[in-house]
């Protein structure tokens, strides 16, 4: 009777373990696999017959087995352990995010038979997590558009390769923080970071600040200066604007690349360059290539990687993420405490197109940490050749504020697509020519001198 | 050519990403030389010292696709989801015949990274590779 009862409860709780949506296994005193469950192979990815039997840490493979295994720390203390967090690697190499409890198992006499070990599955939670925060961040760039999350899948895997990598982007996309985060990332990491402008400097400069040069290399060379170039062995060099580059000084620059050689002006001795090079641009190299400005060698030698970093227009959702990571930067390095900015400040900074790009939205956030004191940014405390340009009516509420930014916005992006030709506008708006008159002149949108009719007559003469 | 492997316990650390020691083997002309190093445990860390080390080829247990892509990276031909006693393992390498079902991890069928695709729960195999 008593076996019959005992087998009845053997097999109630083998159905409950196969139901749950937690993985369970239990191992016995030599930390073999005894049991099983469905979810245990669902989570894993291992099958029950392939698991029994085997050395719990190769089927489990948890970042916790070799360093602080929590069924060992049960079987040692006794106690239990709830939801320890930990990650598991299956077999197609995905990190799969976990929390842990742990029990001791006892035969009938009450000696300790084994462990039990359960698992939840928190990939689902992650994900949501990361959804609902729908944050993500690396170095100094912070964003949730997916354009950008892609960008930051890749950046380890640049970081760990020593091939050159092409950043390109409109001015104020954040080339700099790009390639500042390959370098944070990189196992050059301890080595300096130097970046250069190449478009700032005429090219006799250009060649003395990357290079260096030799006493007597020219007139004022008065004592050897060793370049940027030297500076950065070890490390990571940026070029940044790198398609202002002369043709003579790309052949030099491409010497350094493949090579990793260079002369110091006024030497004869070749110096190794142990240095990583980032190229950064806001130009469209394919484009200088074909029409032979850009040297095509440079260009393929370069290009080993790119990185194209979309304008902030085109990742709005950026603005209020980026306008709170501004916030709490200048709080921090000016010792204020603003908690924020106003419904209409939002309303004016989502409308607007910045073509300085992030480096535009900050400039604003910094003009306006100058004028207001505490408290919350209001339009007022925004520069004034901003809010000019996009003049909403204040204190009317936000959702009017809202809607006539959209409105603008609207408006103004139907006009660019349509060459500014105001019946062509009107008509994809829907509206009467008049209507769109009357809208352009009440939201302050500026147009240029000539429309997309004066143009077009103008080509045809 | 330098050959790394994970160890804990004389076997092959069960996870690369958090493993801190290695067994390396120089595979030359006359007797491998066996010497035990360090790793730290950050991965990109870790990376650039085996990198720094020389190694070639990495046998190890499970790897994320994360690591596996730092160590590629730097030229380094990792052979994963290997389990067992670190010297039979060395020695099935020598002998040319890993990857191998014997020394693979339940539910890995001793298969080469990129090399297919995993057969577990879902994807169930026979012994002696898929």
């Amino acid at each position: 009777m008593a076996g019959r009862k005992k087998a009845v409860r053997t097999d109630a709780t083998g159905a409950i373990l196969e139901s749950i949506s937690d993985g369970v296994f239990t191992v016995d005193e030599r930390w073999k696999i005894t049991s099983f469950n469905r979810a245990a192979e669902e989570i894993t990815g291992i099958a029950r017959r392939e698991a029994l039997g085997k050395q719990c840490s190769d089927v489990f493979r948890a970042s916790m087995c070799e360093t602080d295994c929590a069924l060992r720390r049960t079987m040692e203390s006794g106690k239990p352990i709830i939801n320890k967090p930990a990650f598991i690697i299956d077999s197609e190499g995905r990190r799969i995010p976990i929390s842990v409890s742990t029990a001791i198992l006892r035969d009938a006499s009450g000696r300790i038979a084994g462990g039990a070990e359960t698992f939840r599955d928190l990939s689902v939670v992650e994900e949501l997590r990361k959804e609902l925060e729908g944050r993500f961040q690396m170095g100094d760039l912070v964003s949730r558009s997916p354009v950008m999350r892609r960008i930051f899948d890749i950046l380890p895997q640049a970081a760990a390769s020593e091939s050159a990598v092409l950043v390109q982007g409109e001015t104020g996309t954040g080339k700099e923080l790009v390639a500042r985060a390959i370098h944070g990332l990189s196992p050059r990491r301890n080595g300096p970071f130097v970046a250069i402008n190449c478009g700032a400097l005429p090219e006799a400069l250009l060649e003395s600040e990357l290079f260096g040069y030799e006493t007597g290399a020219f007139t004022g060379a008065d004592r050897r200066k060793p370049g940027r170039f030297a500076a950065a062995s070890g490390g990571t060099i940026l070029l940044d604007e790198i398609g202002e580059t002369t043709p003579s000084m790309q052949v030099k620059l491409l010497r350094a690349l493949q090579e990793k050689a260079y002369e110091p002006l006024g030497s004869n001795e070749t110096k190794k360059a142990d240095t990583r090079i980032i190229a950064a641009t806001n130009r469209d190299l394919a484009d200088l290539m074909r029409r032979g400005t850009f040297r095509r060698d440079l260009f393929y030698r370069i290009n080993v990687l790119r990185i194209e970093l979309p304008p902030l227009r085109k990742r709005r959702e950026d603005v209020p993420l980026l306008v709170e990571h501004f916030i709490a930067k200048f709080n921090l390095t000016q010792g204020k405490s603003i908690n924020g900015v106003s419904p209409d400040v939002t309303a004016l900074l989502m409308a607007h197109d910045y073509p300085g790009n992030v480096r535009e939205l900050e400039n604003i956030i910094e003009h306006a940490f100058v004028l207001c004191a505490q408290g919350t940014i209001e339009p007022r405390h925004l520069p004034e050749s901003f809010v000019a340009r996009m003049p909403v009516e204040r204190g009317c509420g936000n959702v009017r504020t809202s809607l006539r930014a959209a409105e603008a916005q609207a408006i103004a992006a139907a006009l660019e697509r349509n060459s500014y030709n105001r019946a062509r506008t009107a008509a994809e708006l829907g509206v009467h020519k008049s209507t769109l008159f009357r809208k352009v002149k009440s939201l302050g949108i500026v147009l240029p001198p000539e429309d997309g009719r004066y143009k077009r007559n103008k080509d045809s003469a | 050519m330098r050959i790394a492997v994970p160890i804990w316990n004389g076997r092959v650390s069960p996870v690369f990403d958090v493993s801190t020691r290695v067994v390396m083997v120089e595979d030359g002309e006359g007797c491998p030389v066996r010497k035990e190093e360090s790793i730290p445990d950050d991965p990109v860390a870790k990376t650039e010292k085996l990198a720094g080390l020389g190694v070639k080829v990495l046998l190890c247990g499970a790897v994320s696709r994360h690591v596996a892509g730092m160590l590629d990276a730097k030229g380094i031909r990792v052979i994963p989801f290997l389990a067992g006693d670190v010297d039979q393992v060395l020695d099935a390498f020598f002998k040319g015949s890993l990857p191998s079902s014997d020394y693979a991890m339940p539910g890995c069928c001793g298969r080469r990274r990129g090399g297919g695709k995993g057969c577990g729960a879902r994807r169930r195999c026979r012994k002696g590779g898929c």
